[in-house]
C-alpha cells in the first residue's frame, strides 16, 4: 500500500491495458519473453484534420504547422532533465526537414490511446530508460507523414510528380525548375489524406529483446523496403539534426527561476494544505486536538483523513503555525511498527541462503537448470572440475530525495464533475486514475496540467500529494495546494527496495565459468501497485532481478527471485534493483579475476568474446583511463553492465583514507554504447548525472527503520553527496549502428561495483553492504 | 517590520508574520517562484538568495530579519537574465531537472563577486552547500570557471 492507509491505492491497472498483452515467464524459455498482440503497434496518428482547413495545418496528431512558420510538435516524453523535450521533437524535426528554430514544443496532454509509448506497453509513462527508443519510430513517421502532406500540396501547385521533388530547411524544392515553396506558404494549399503511405527505413537494426520487456513489438516502420509505394525514411548519413548536439529547449528557462514546476503553481482563490502523517507510514489519527490550530488566523479547516490529519488555510504562514500547534494522538499498532531495518536484511540473508525452503521464482534459465543447480549443491557432478565463488551483498532502502518535495494542485469544478490538477509527475495517467478514485469520477474528468518535475528518478512514477489534494479540495470546496515538507517527504516516501543479492559461480581451473547462479531476495513495487503485472511475471519482480542476466560466456545460468512483502511502501529507483545486483556479480567477477592471478579487465575481454559491443566498450574505457599504469597508493575498479541493450564500462580511480575508513572516488571514466546517439552531448550528461547518483546512493544513502520509524529526516541526516566528493568524470559516447537504446539508468549502475573493486584492491576484500561506509571499510582493515 | 528592498524595488511585507521564513515570503507573497524550497533547514541550498549582495539560506531567515535590507532573487540576478553565469550555464548546458540550479547560479554569483578568479578549492568550499540530485556539479564547476577565466 502507498503509506497503507492512502485511499487510492493500490491502483488498478485498466484492463484493456492487460488484456491486450500477455506476458509470459515461463521456465522452460530460455528468456524471459514479453510477448505483444500486433495491435499494440499503433500508426503515428490518423490524420486530424480532414481538408482544406483555412488556419494551422495538422498533419497528424503530433505537427501543425502555422502560418507564421512555427512548427509546433508535441512531444510525448516528459522532460525530467534528461533532454525528451528536445530529442523526441529533433526526430519529428529531421524527417520533415524542419527549420529546427522555427519548431515549437508542445508537451503531449495525459492520453495513451494516442500518446503512450509502443515500447512500453504503450503506457504514457516517462521512466525505464524507454522515451527515445520507444518513441523513435512513431517520431519518425510524424515527420514524414508531415512531409508528404506539404509536397503533395506542392506537387498539385507546381503541377510536377511528387518524386521530383525534395525538401530542405522547412521548404519544399523542385531541382529541375529551380522552384522553391516555404511550408508555411503550403498551409492553405494542403490537403490531408485519408491515409499516407507506408513507409520504411531499410538501414534501420531492429530493438532486440529486453530482458525486462521482452519481445518488442512490430515497427509502424515496415522492414521490407519492396512495399509498394512505401516512402523511405532518411539514412542516418543524411541527418542534420540527429547525431549533432544542439541546446536543450527547457535550459533557459532553468537558468533564471520562469521555469514552472509543479510547487510554482498558483491559483486565484487557492488554499494551502499540509498533512500531518504521524510518526510511521500507514497511521491512523485517533484523537485530533485541534483548537489551537484553528484558532491561527486563515486557518479554513483542519480536515481529518484516513491516513492523516490536514491544515488548511489561506497562507503558507497560517498552515506552517497551525500544522505546529495541532495535536495528534496516532491509533497505537500500525502494521510497520515492526519493520528494523536491520532486522529485515538478516531474514533476507537467510532467506537467499535457504533455497530449499525458500526456493523463489525462477526468472530465468539458461542450460539444464539440474546440472546449474548440481555445479553448486554437488560439486563433483560436472565433468569438469571447478570450484565455487559466491559473493553476496546486503543493499539498504534508499530515498529517491527529489529537491523539489512531493506536491499537488487540485481544482474542483463546482458542480463537481469534474477536476483540474497540476503536478509534476512521469506518469500523468496515473496520477488521473488517482485523482478519479478520490473523487469517484471517471478519468477523462479529470484534467491533468503537468509542470516540470523538480528531480523524478522513479518516484513520480507514482502518485504521490495528488491524493491527499483531492482528498483536501472535495472537503474545502476550494482549489488547494498541497505541499509536502521535506521531512514528509522523506518519512512518506516509498524507498528503493533493501535487498540481498547472493551471487555464485562454478569456476573451472582454466577460469571459465561453468555456472552461475543469482538469487535476489526483495520486497517488490509490482507486487504492491500492480499485481496484475506480478502476476503476469510469475510473481516476480522483473525490476528486482532482470540485474541477475549477464553476457558472460557461462552456459549454466539460473536467477531465482524471491519476494519477501515488507510494510514498509518500496518503488522503483532510477537503475532499478539492476544496480544492486550488478554490484554483486560485478564484483564477483573481481573476485574470481583475482582468485586466478588474472586482470579483471582483461578476464572480462575473456569472458566476452562472443559479445562485441561489451568487449568495445571495454577497450575504450581502458584507454581512457590509461588502465594498466600503476596508481598507487590509489587503486583502479573497473565494471561492465549491460542493461536494455545498452553497454557501459566504467572505471574508477579510489582512494581509502586508513585512518577514518573514507572511500574517496577521485576520477571516473565511462565508455557507452546507446546505439545510434540521437544527441551525445545529452547522453553523456546523463550519464554524468548517473554515475554521480549512483556514487551518492553507493558511498553515503540510506534510509533505516527502527520499530517502523524512519530514522533520517532531512538532507542533514540524510546524506547526498556534496561538490567535493564529486569526481572529475569523463564519457565516451561511442555513436553505434546498432538500434537506439536508453542512457538515463545504465550510467548508475556501474560505479558502485567499480569503486568496490577498487577498495577490494586497497583494503584486500571487497565490502558487501550498500553504502558503502567508512565503518564497513574500518572492519575490514581489522579483519 | 514593514518594507525592504527586493530585486531593486521596495516591498512592503507587513502583510506577513514577520517571523515567516523570507523564503515563502518571496514565493506565495510576492509571487517570484524561481527560489526554490528545498529542505527549510538552510540544509541544501535551493533557497539561495542574496542579502546585500552576499548568499544566505532564505528558507531560514525570518523575514524581520531583513528590514531595509536588500534581496536580489534569481529573477532580479542581472537584467534581461544575461549575468555571465547564466550565459555560461546555458553554454555548458548544465541543468538537468533544474530544481536547484537557481540557487546554484546565487549561490556562484556571490563567491564571484567577492572572488573574481577562484580557485578549483575555493569554487568548491562555496559550493559545497548547494546539493545537486541529478549530479550536474562537474557542469557547475566548469561554467563558474568559465566565467571566472573570461573576467
Amino acid at each position: 500500500m502507498l503509506p497503507a492507509a492512502d485511499p487510492a491505492a493500490p491502483a488498478a491497472l485498466p484492463s484493456s491495458a492487460v488484456s491486450r498483452r500477455e506476458f509470459l515467464v515461463q521456465s522452460g524459455m530460455v528468456s524471459c519473453a514479453v510477448v505483444f498482440a500486433v495491435s499494440a503497434c499503433k500508426p503515428a496518428g490518423a490524420p486530424a484534420v480532414s481538408s482544406l482547413n483555412p488556419g494551422p495545418l495538422a498533419a497528424n496528431i503530433w505537427v501543425t504547422l502555422y502560418s507564421d512558420s512555427t512548427i509546433e510538435i508535441i512531444t510525448p516524453g516528459i522532460e525530467l532533465g534528461q533532454g525528451a523535450m528536445t530529442v523526441l521533437p529533433r526526430m519529428v524535426a529531421e524527417e520533415l526537414d524542419a527549420e529546427w528554430s522555427q519548431v515549437r514544443v508542445i508537451a503531449a496532454p495525459a492520453d495513451e490511446k494516442r500518446f503512450g509509448n509502443p515500447l512500453f506497453w504503450d503506457m504514457q509513462l516517462t521512466a525505464g530508460s524507454r522515451t527515445t527508443l520507444g518513441y523513435f519510430d512513431a517520431m519518425r513517421i510524424a515527420g514524414a507523414q508531415a512531409r508528404y502532406v506539404l509536397m503533395l500540396a506542392a506537387a498539385k501547385h507546381w503541377g510536377v510528380p511528387l518524386e521530383q521533388l525534395e525538401t530542405d530547411s522547412s521548404t519544399v524544392l523542385h531541382a529541375s525548375t529551380g522552384r522553391h515553396i516555404r511550408y508555411a506558404e503550403l498551409i492553405d494549399k494542403a490537403e490531408v489524406p485519408a491515409a499516407f503511405p507506408a513507409f520504411i527505413s531499410p538501414g534501420d537494426k531492429p530493438q532486440l529483446v529486453d530482458d525486462f520487456f521482452g519481445e518488442p513489438p512490430p515497427s509502424p516502420l515496415k522492414p521490407d523496403p519492396k512495399v509498394s509505394g512505401a516512402i523511405a525514411l532518411k539514412p542516418k548519413e543524411r541527418y542534420k539534426l540527429l547525431g549533432k548536439d544542439t541546446p536543450r529547449l527547457d535550459i533557459p528557462s532553468k537558468t533564471n527561476g520562469t521555469a514552472q514546476y509543479g510547487i510554482d503553481v498558483q491559483l486565484p482563490g487557492m488554499l494551502y494544505a499540509m498533512v500531518d502523517t504521524g510518526p510511521v507510514q500507514g497511521g491512523e489519527p485517533e484523537r485530533i486536538e485541534d483548537s489551537h490550530a484553528r484558532a491561527v488566523p486563515d486557518i479554513v479547516e483542519i480536515v481529518k483523513l484516513p491516513y492523516g490529519v490536514a491544515v488548511v488555510g489561506r497562507s503558507i504562514f497560517a498552515v506552517r503555525a497551525a500544522r505546529q500547534a495541532l495535536k495528534i494522538v496516532w491509533k497505537p499498532g500500525a502494521k510497520v511498527r515492526t519493520y528494523d531495518s536491520d532486522k529485515t536484511l538478516a531474514d533476507f540473508a537467510r532467506i537467499a541462503a535457504d533455497p530449499a525452503r525458500n526456493p523463489g521464482v525462477r526468472a530465468f534459465k539458461l542450460g539444464e537448470e539440474s546440472e546449474t543447480a548440481a555445479a553448486f549443491d554437488r560439486p563433483g557432478s560436472l565433468s569438469s572440475p571447478h570450484t565455487i565463488e559466491q559473493f553476496e551483498i546486503q543493499s539498504e532502502l534508499i530515498y529517491h530525495a527529489p529537491l523539489e518535495p512531493q506536491n499537488a494542485t487540485v481544482r474542483i469544478a463546482e458542480d463537481g464533475k469534474s477536476a483540474e490538477c497540476w503536478v509534476g509527475t512521469q506518469w500523468p495517467k496515473l496520477e488521473q486514475d488517482y485523482v478519479a478514485k478520490v473523487l469517484g469520477l471517471k478519468a477523462e474528468d479529470i484534467k491533468l496540467n503537468t509542470l516540470y518535475p523538480g528531480g523524478s528518478y522513479g518516484r513520480r512514477q507514482e502518485p504521490g500529494a495528488i491524493a491527499d489534494a483531492a482528498a483536501i479540495a472535495q472537503q474545502v470546496h476550494k482549489p488547494v495546494k498541497v505541499l509536502w515538507t521535506r521531512e514528509d517527504d522523506l518519512k512518506r516516501n516509498p524507498f528503493r527496495q533493501a535487498m540481498v543479492c547472493r551471487a555464485e559461480a562454478a569456476v573451472a581451473p582454466d577460469g571459465r565459468i561453468l555456472a552461475t547462479r543469482h538469487r535476489v531476495v526483495a520486497d517488490s513495487w509490482f507486487a504492491r501497485m500492480f499485481p496484475d503485472f506480478f502476476d503476469q511475471y510469475n510473481k516476480s519482480d522483473p525490476g528486482n532481478w532482470v540485474g541477475g542476466l549477464h553476457l558472460y560466456d557461462v552456459p549454466l545460468q539460473t536467477v531465482d527471485n524471491v519476494t519477501v512483502r515488507r510494510e514498509v511502501a518500496v518503488c522503483y529507483l532510477r537503475g532499478v534493483g539492476v544496480t544492486q545486483t550488478k554490484f554483486a556479480q560485478e564484483c564477483l567477477i573481481d573476485l574470481i579475476a583475482r582468485r586466478l592471478g588474472k586482470d579483471p579487465l582483461s578476464y572480462r575481454l575473456q569472458m566476452l568474446q562472443a559479445s562485441p559491443r561489451a568487449i568495445r566498450v571495454l577497450e575504450a574505457v581502458a584507454d581512457m583511463a590509461d588502465w594498466r599504469r600503476p596508481r598507487a597508493p590509489r587503486a583502479l575498479g573497473v565494471a561492465y553492465v549491460p542493461y536494455s541493450n545498452s553497454h557501459a564500462a566504467l572505471i574508477a580511480e579510489v582512494s581509502v583514507d586508513r585512518s577514518n575508513g573514507a572511500i574517496r572516488v577521485h576520477r571516473v571514466w565511462c565508455a557507452v554504447d546507446c546505439g545510434f546517439a540521437l544527441q551525445p552531448a545529452i547522453l553523456a550528461s546523463q550519464m554524468e548525472g548517473g554515475i554521480v547518483q549512483g556514487l551518492s546512493m553507493a558511498l553515503f544513502e540510506r534510509v533505516t527503520l527502527k520499530h517502523g520509524e524512519v530514522q533520517q529526516s532531512n538532507f542533514h541526516d540524510y546524506r547526498l553527496l556534496r561538490m567535493s566528493e564529486a569526481p572529475e568524470i569523463e564519457i565516451k559516447v561511442l555513436s553505434t549502428d546498432n538500434a537506439v537504446t536508453g542512457s538515463a539508468e545504465i550510467g548508475v549502475m556501474p560505479i558502485a561495483p567499480a569503486v568496490n573493486n577498487a577498495v577490494a584492491t586497497l583494503i584486500g576484500a571487497p565490502l558487501k553492504r550498500l553504502p558503502m561506509l567508512p565503518e564497513d571499510v574500518l572492519n575490514a582493515l581489522k579483519g | 517590520m514593514a518594507t525592504f528592498q527586493l530585486n531593486g524595488k521596495t516591498v512592503d511585507a507587513s502583510d506577513v508574520p514577520e517571523d515567516a521564513p523570507l523564503l515563502w515570503v518571496i514565493r506565495e507573497h510576492f509571487k517570484l517562484s524561481g527560489t526554490k524550497f528545498g529542505c527549510g533547514r538552510g540544509a541544501c541550498g535551493a533557497c539561495t538568495v542574496h542579502l546585500n549582495g552576499g548568499a544566505i539560506r532564505s528558507c531560514v531567515v525570518p523575514v524581520r530579519a531583513v528590514a531595509g535590507q536588500q534581496i536580489t532573487t534569481i529573477e532580479g540576478l542581472a537584467p534581461n537574465s544575461d549575468h555571465p553565469l547564466q550565459r555560461a550555464w546555458i553554454i555548458e548546458q548544465v541543468p538537468q531537472c533544474g530544481y536547484c540550479q537557481s540557487g546554484q547560479i546565487m549561490q556562484a554569483a556571490a563567491l564571484l563577486r567577492q572572488t573574481p578568479h577562484p580557485t578549483d578549492e575555493q569554487i568548491v568550499a562555496a559550493m559545497e552547500g548547494n546539493l545537486c540530485r541529478c549530479g550536474t556539479y562537474q557542469r557547475i564547476k566548469r561554467a563558474i570557471k568559465r566565467v571566472a577565466s573570461e573576467a
